[in-house]
């Protein structure tokens, strides 16, 4: 009778989470065995009710613990901000390009085409950059939400855009995908500290100079603007270098809690953009590198780059988890 | 973090003594004058709480039945807490009395009824 009834209750125990049944379960079996009637052989319909919401709203998150099952929403906000900031400082390249371009070359210079498209992408960031910086942070998800569908429809229609629209779509549903947290309650006030904007900021702000590399470093022979093959490589791989450089040095102005998951997360992105654009998902390296054209579909590309980065994430959250587990 | 007020049941019954699961909602049920009844689900979603913010911790541990049998006692930090909870409630029951005193005297129902 008694062992029909523990067994009944341990089967309404697999409503909690591993983590919290290893860590309670027996108590929580021994609490519902002591309140058992005698001859009671099934749970009560109120022990139900209660344990299976008490897990839900353990599964939800909504009973979050200090051991930080509740950060990686603000780490997620705070990458997603760091996110935010490079892409409004990559917008904004073309146009610190194309200056630095007719500033030293006047009529040889190679002409920048940034467009309608190019200065609405422009102003869309601002806004999304804005809207975080004033702490409102839901506004910036859904208005990242709505770059993501603007930069699809301009990929399904074909509108004539010089800049790889899939790129584009690509580093908004990044930034939308890590804002998304900002929906859920609570998380608005998780304001980030002044070193971390600064760190942003200052990444930001060199992604966006480091356009004048090119036209600084271009030799005119001639009538024709030179730009070396290798010289643009190298520019590449450094200004990649730089800015996963100082992204790391932003998130480690985060609180400790944050800081091992926005590691986690960072590395995430970065993983899924490098194999993204290494596969050939975007023809923005095809020009200087036409190796990197290794696979014939974007769409394959894509999907290798989120397995992989998939896979980085997982490992990131074992990580972390096991670590926390010995340090509690 | 607020408390409401089976956390405050539970700090309450834990304040002087090390108590069990079971125990521990028997207490609870007692403090509160057989109002509150903490099921077991609910008691630990307050405790794990508890525990993350330092306010309850694990005092023993030992095995009765074959069945695993935690004690836990009110951490410092829960003591200066559940001081600061107990001192607001007071404040407000104060307040609650005194203005239940400063209230216009109603004519005595029975009364008002006949006079109408």
């Amino acid at each position: 009778m008694s062992r029909a009834l523990e067994r009944r209750y341990q089967r309404l125990l697999q409503w909690y989470p591993p983590e919290f049944r290893e860590q309670y379960g027996a108590e929580i079996l021994g609490v519902l065995m002591d309140g058992a009637e005698p001859g009671q052989s099934r749970p009560r319909l109120g022990e139900v009710v209660d344990v299976v919401q008490a897990a839900i709203m353990r599964r939800m998150g909504a009973v979050r613990t200090a051991t930080g099952a509740g950060a990686w929403l603000p780490a997620a906000a705070a990458v997603g901000t760091l996110a935010a900031v490079l892409v409004l400082a990559r917008q904004a390249r073309p146009a610190v390009e194309g200056g630095v371009w007719s500033w030293r070359f006047a009529e040889q210079a190679p002409i920048t085409v940034i467009g309608t498209v190019g200065w609405a992408r422009l102003a869309g960031w601002l806004l999304i950059v804005v809207a975080l910086a004033v702490g409102k942070r839901s506004v910036a998800a859904a208005v990242a939400g709505m770059a993501v569908v603007a930069e699809l429809a301009m990929l399904v229609i074909g509108v004539g855009d010089p800049s790889g629209a899939g790129w584009q779509l690509l580093l908004a549903a990044v930034v939308a995908v890590l804002l998304a947290g900002s929906f859920l309650q609570g998380t608005e006030q998780d304001r980030l500290s002044a070193r971390t904007w600064i760190a942003a900021a200052v990444a930001g702000v060199c992604t966006a100079l480091s356009a004048t590399l090119e036209p600084i470093l271009a030799r005119q022979s001639g009538a024709f603007v030179e730009v070396g093959t290798q010289l643009e490589v190298n520019l590449a791989i450094g200004t990649a270098s730089m800015i996963l450089l100082l992204s790391v040095v932003t998130v480690l102005t985060l609180p400790v809690v944050q800081r091992g998951r926005a590691l986690v997360l960072l590395a995430t992105v970065v993983v899924l953009l490098a194999t993204a654009l290494l596969l050939g998902y975007d023809n923005a390296l095809s020009t200087v590198m036409p190796q990197a054209a290794l696979t014939g579909s974007p769409a394959a590309a894509l999907v290798v780059a989120a397995a992989v980065a998939a896979t980085v994430l997982a490992a990131g959250i074992f990580v972390i988890r096991a670590k926390e587990r010995i340090g509690s | 973090m607020k408390i409401g007020e089976p956390a405050f049941l539970v700090m309450t019954a834990l304040a002087d003594r090390q108590l069990y699961g079971y125990a521990l909602i028997e207490e609870v049920r007692q403090i509160s004058g057989d109002l509150v009844h903490l099921k077991a689900g609910s008691l630990y979603a307050i405790l794990d709480r508890l525990r993350a913010e330092g306010l309850v911790e694990v005092a023993a541990e030992e095995v009765v039945n074959s069945r695993l049998r935690r004690y836990y006692r009110l951490s410092g930090a829960g003591a200066q807490r559940l001081a600061e909870e107990s001192e607001r409630m007071q404040r407000q029951a104060r307040t609650a009395t005194t203005r239940l005193q400063a209230r216009p005297r109603p004519a005595a129902p029975g009364v008002a009824g006949s006079l109408a």
